[in-house]
């Protein structure tokens, strides 16, 4: 059974890229254009393998979306990456102690998006 | 505890080859474009309000999109700029530097050179080589404001010396064994979070995954609480490991939970010279960068199949910098090894290079010949056929692919196994997301420029015009506007037809224009644009435009229409009836606008390519006729809707919905049925009656709610199937001419399915 | 279905998710079961691998898999051929003793 990958970004670009790459790789991909559509989407009973969420966005915001999907009991353990910049140290940081698992830099390679993947997400079940 | 060897964790993942690169940069394009009028609109806002935290945050926000969405393409000069501009927009929403209008002056002229930038992206895909200074000299006029307020940036910490683990140096033997030679080992502490996995950390998984991982220990951090007490979801575990990896990538393993690791080294050696950090100098940073990728790509064992896309990589990459290619035609992954850590060495291997050249007779010029083709946009010339071939055997893939949602079916219901069906489906959604991404590459080949169809009008235009002594001119935009090359082809007769139309009843003659005051050279506009899946061809003149009453007139005259419903109908209907068959308005019958050919023919090859024609006219005005396409006509999805055992298939984009209905539901007005649904009054056809068979009536109706132009029709059929994508194969020979479908397509189990052409029949 | 209970025997199969953890730390700890078959699974989250050191049930099968094998010998006691030091060993089975007093009580 393939792994499903929530994404959550305004940025149809970043969204169609992630997916080609995910998609091609075996991954089952989802998407949201901010937090509050992902979160409606996590409380209509998605359960994602992994989320990937941008942190500037309209409406809600990363930071808050990983605070509230951490509160529901479905997301407790999902591992959550964020994507940033180089220059989002701070924000990084802020994103962990909220309960982000990692976080993945801008602009992103596949090999590494893919690395990265492998490193958080557990091998096949 | 030993172990031998390493592993790698998963199954090898695969390159993502660009197939999707020419959508994927066309949404860029336009998302950009977007981004940057929202930028500029809030700038403009700003600049009144420096105080609009949402137009700072609006701002912002599409500066980072644009910098990420930009990052996914080679454009250095364009991330650098718009890098440095979202840094002090940073500092402008934390309130640390403030937005005067000459910073919206800067701001805003670099986000012009990003919209040229963008533009010379789409049409060539490359920027021109004065970008990197342009960007350089805004980013360092944003610098200069950020560092006015901010202080110069801080410099990173220096690295700290590294620790040594006692616990290493004591079992130095056993690690060693395991590490097999003396080479340095790194070591690592690493006690988790005791909330880590409410982050979604694993770190067994971590610990597993390590690179280079020759030994491990682990074992509680603390005593394990009394059984009762015990808390699975408070890790309380200390993991010791070493590795062979470089420390390097060690540290990047672990960059997510820095302060649950300690990293040591077992043996400190001299650090090696080859290290990441001279290769920066050498290469550009995003050639490094993309060098370095190759480098972890080929350093996995699994990749050995993906050794000529590195390759190929590698080779756009040398092109790109004017270097030579550091290896032959077919490099096995060894090669390409060597070649990347030639790339990746310290000093300058292109002058290495050059000498090369120099040493050689001759003067340089013969030598640049053999290289040219290497840098040079690769083009290749196919003939149509091998294209068409192409074409038709992803359609018959299409439709091999078809028939495995039936052989699940099977397999569940004739032979019983639901596993075999799931498996089935996930195979089958595969070799569909395939099957996909191959049908738009091969309609990528297929898209031809619409310029290649209107330069042939210039000529046309000018011929006609000189004949009616008349003076016109005509404005062509959006030539590069592409479309499938059937769709484009096809469209060659009409486009004709419309602009004769034009010419000889649109424009009037100069005297007329000028007792009308309008410019004695009249202007029409042929015009292309892609709406979504859509080409858009529009066709307008300045001319006289279409008289209602003629038009009213015209239509009872030719029996096409009676009087009364001719007076019902509003100006803006009127006109339309121009696309009826018979039609037309000229008093005498021009040699040019060809024969008993009017605007209905123009609506009917229209329509037959899946498009639609609308007509806008002012009279004394001017008229525009539009001419709508799908830029491919390759796949149509279809519903399937099952009458007397015959599958039949309806266009999927006028599917609104299946209601199953009680036929006391149904409301009988004199012969016409309806049903009601969500208030809205839908007429109904049955399908079994306009195809002249028995009527059938089940305890439920199945009705499909279709959307035809701006009306509702329930359309009442035995029954739903599934939905499917098929070719479509229209009828030919005597069967060209059978009205009320539109062709066949053959299903996955061998049925021929009929689609019906429902815009015709109802 | 990656773990199941088998009379006094948690099965665990495929790849323990940290969700699991919770039920296999509530049979260990009421004594549901007291031992573990890991015949088949093929990967352990850490969750789970805490709660088969802290409450010690006897393992009955070791996983296929040799490189998951290692790590649980890493953090486990050997079930047959005894380590050669002996510290770690009588460590290891001492929580053992406690889990089967706190069941009792």
């Amino acid at each position: 059974m393939s792994k499903t990958i929530l994404i959550v970004d305004d940025s149809p670009t970043m969204i169609m890229s992630l997916r080609a790459t995910l998609e091609m790789n075996g991954f089952t991909v989802e998407s949201a254009s901010d937090g509050s559509q992902a979160l409606a989407i996590l409380q209509g009973g998605l359960r994602p393998h992994l989320i990937i969420t941008d942190i500037n966005m309209p409406n809600m915001g990363g930071l808050e979306f990983i605070r509230a999907a951490r509160a529901l009991p479905s997301c407790r353990f999902i591992p959550i990456l964020t994507l940033t910049t180089e220059s989002d140290q701070a924000k990084r940081d802020e994103s962990r102690s909220l309960g982000a698992t990692g976080w993945l830099v801008k602009p992103l390679s596949g090999p590494d998006l893919l690395g990265v993947i492998r490193q958080v997400l557990p091998a096949a079940a | 505890m030993p172990l031998k060897p390493p592993q790698s964790p998963s199954p090898p993942p695969t390159l993502q080859v660009g197939a999707e690169q020419a959508a994927l940069a066309a949404s860029f394009v336009e998302e950009s474009r977007a981004l940057l009028e929202e930028a500029g609109d809030a700038l403009l806002a700003l600049e009144r309000d420096p105080g609009d935290q949402g137009a700072i945050n609006a701002l912002f926000r599409a500066v980072h999109s644009i910098k990420g969405a930009a990052g996914l393409f080679d454009l250095p000069a364009l991330v650098h700029l718009v890098h440095a501009g979202e840094d002090l927009l940073g500092a402008m929403r934390e309130g640390r530097v403030r937005m005067d209008g000459a910073a919206a002056d800067e701001l805003l002229e670099g986000l012009d050179h990003v919209g040229q930038w963008i533009g010379l992206f789409q049409q060539g895909g490359a920027l021109p080589p004065t970008a990197m200074e342009i960007a350089r000299r805004f980013a360092g006029a944003y610098r200069l404001r950020l560092e006015q307020t901010d202080g110069p940036a801080q410099p990173a910490a220096a690295a700290g010396g590294r620790i040594r683990h006692d616990w290493a140096e004591a079992q130095v033997a056993a690690i060693r064994d395991a590490g097999g030679q003396d080479g340095p080992l790194v070591t690592v502490e690493y006690c988790p979070d005791a909330t880590c996995f409410f982050s979604g950390e694993d770190p067994l998984h971590v610990a597993r995954t390590l690179p280079g991982l020759v030994w491990f220990a682990i074992a509680p951090r603390e005593d394990w609480p009394a059984a009762p007490l015990f808390d699975p979801y408070v890790c309380n575990l200390r993991i010791r490991l070493a590795s062979c990896a470089p420390v390097e990538a060690v540290e990047e393993h672990f960059r997510y939970m820095p302060d649950a690791v300690t990293i040591g080294l077992l043996d400190e050696v001299a650090p090696s010279p080859a290290a990441a950090g001279p290769a920066a100098a050498a290469l550009p940073p995003l050639a490094a960068e993309l060098v370095e990728a190759q480098r972890r790509a080929l350093a996995e064992p699994a990749r050995a199949g993906q050794v000529d896309d590195i390759a190929a990589t590698l080779r756009n990459l040398c092109a790109a910098l004017g270097r030579p290619v550091p290896f032959g035609d077919a490099p096995d992954a060894e090669a390409l090894a060597v070649a990347v850590a030639a790339l990746l060495a310290p000093g300058p291997p292109a002058d290495d290079a050059a000498a090369v050249v120099a040493d050689t007779p001759g003067d340089a010029a013969p030598i640049a010949g053999p290289s040219r083709p290497d840098t040079a946009e690769r083009t290749l010339r196919v003939e149509q056929g091998r294209i068409d071939m192409l074409m038709n055997l992803v359609g018959e893939l299409v439709v091999a692919k078809n028939a495995l949602p039936f052989l699940a079916r099977d397999a569940e219901n004739r032979f019983g196994s639901r596993e075999l069906a799931r498996e089935i489906k996930d195979k089958y959604a595969v070799i569909d997301r395939i099957t996909r991404q191959m049908q738009g590459a091969v309609m990528g080949i297929r898209m031809m420029p619409v310029s290649d169809l209107f330069k042939r009008f210039p000529r046309l235009v000018r011929d006609i015009a000189r004949k009616q002594d008349k003076r016109v001119q005509l404005v062509v935009e959006g030539e590069t506007t592409e479309a499938d090359k059937n769709v484009i082809e096809a469209l060659a007769e009409p486009l004709t037809h419309i602009l004769r139309n034009s010419l000889d009843h649109g424009i009037e003659s100069g005297a007329a224009r000028r007792a009308a005051g309008k410019p004695e050279v009249a202007t029409v506009r042929l015009v292309a644009s892609q709406e979504g899946d859509s080409v858009v061809i529009a066709v307008s003149d300045d001319g006289r435009g279409v008289d209602p009453s003629r038009v009213r007139a015209k239509a009872i005259e030719r029996g096409l229409i009676d009087a009364e419903r001719a007076a019902q109908l509003t100006d803006e209907q009127a006109v339309q009836l121009v696309f009826l068959p018979g039609f037309s308005t000229a008093e005498t019958i021009s040699d040019l606008s060809g024969r008993g050919v009017g605007m209905d023919a123009v609506r009917s090859v229209v329509e037959r390519l899946g498009g639609e024609v609308t007509l806008r006219s002012q009279h004394g005005e001017g008229t525009t006729v539009r001419l709508r396409l799908p830029l491919s006509m390759a796949v149509t999805r279809v519903l399937t809707i099952d009458l007397a055992g015959q599958a039949y298939g309806v266009p999927m984009d006028l599917v609104v919905e299946t209601v199953r209905a009680d036929p006391a539901a149904i409301r009988r007005l004199k012969a016409a049925e309806a049903i009601v649904l969500r208030d809205t009054v839908i007429p109904l056809v049955r399908l079994r009656a306009m195809l002249g068979m028995e009527p059938h009536h089940p305890p439920l109706e199945s009705v499909l709610i279709l959307r035809l132009g701006d009306a509702m029709v329930g359309l009442v059929v035995d029954d739903f199937g599934t939905s499917m994508d098929i070719i479509l194969k229209p009828f030919s020979g005597i069967l060209a001419n059978m009205s009320g479908f539109s062709g066949t397509a053959v299903l996955g189990d061998g049925r021929v399915l009929l689609v019906l052409n429902l815009k015709e029949m109802l | 279905m990656p773990m199941r209970l088998d009379r006094a025997c948690a099965v665990l199969e495929g790849h323990c998710t940290v969700e699991e953890a919770h039920d296999l730390a509530e049979w260990l700890v009421t004594g549901r079961a007291r031992e573990a078959n890991l015949a088949a699974c093929a990967g352990l989250h850490a969750a789970v691998l805490q709660c088969l050191m802290a409450l010690a049930p006897q393992i009955v099968a070791r996983p296929a898999d040799p490189a998951l094998g290692l790590w649980l010998d890493a953090a486990l006691p050997a079930p047959v051929p005894l380590p050669p030091e002996a510290p770690p060993q009588k460590a290891a089975r001492a929580p053992r003793r406690r889990r089967k007093a706190a069941a009792a009580t």
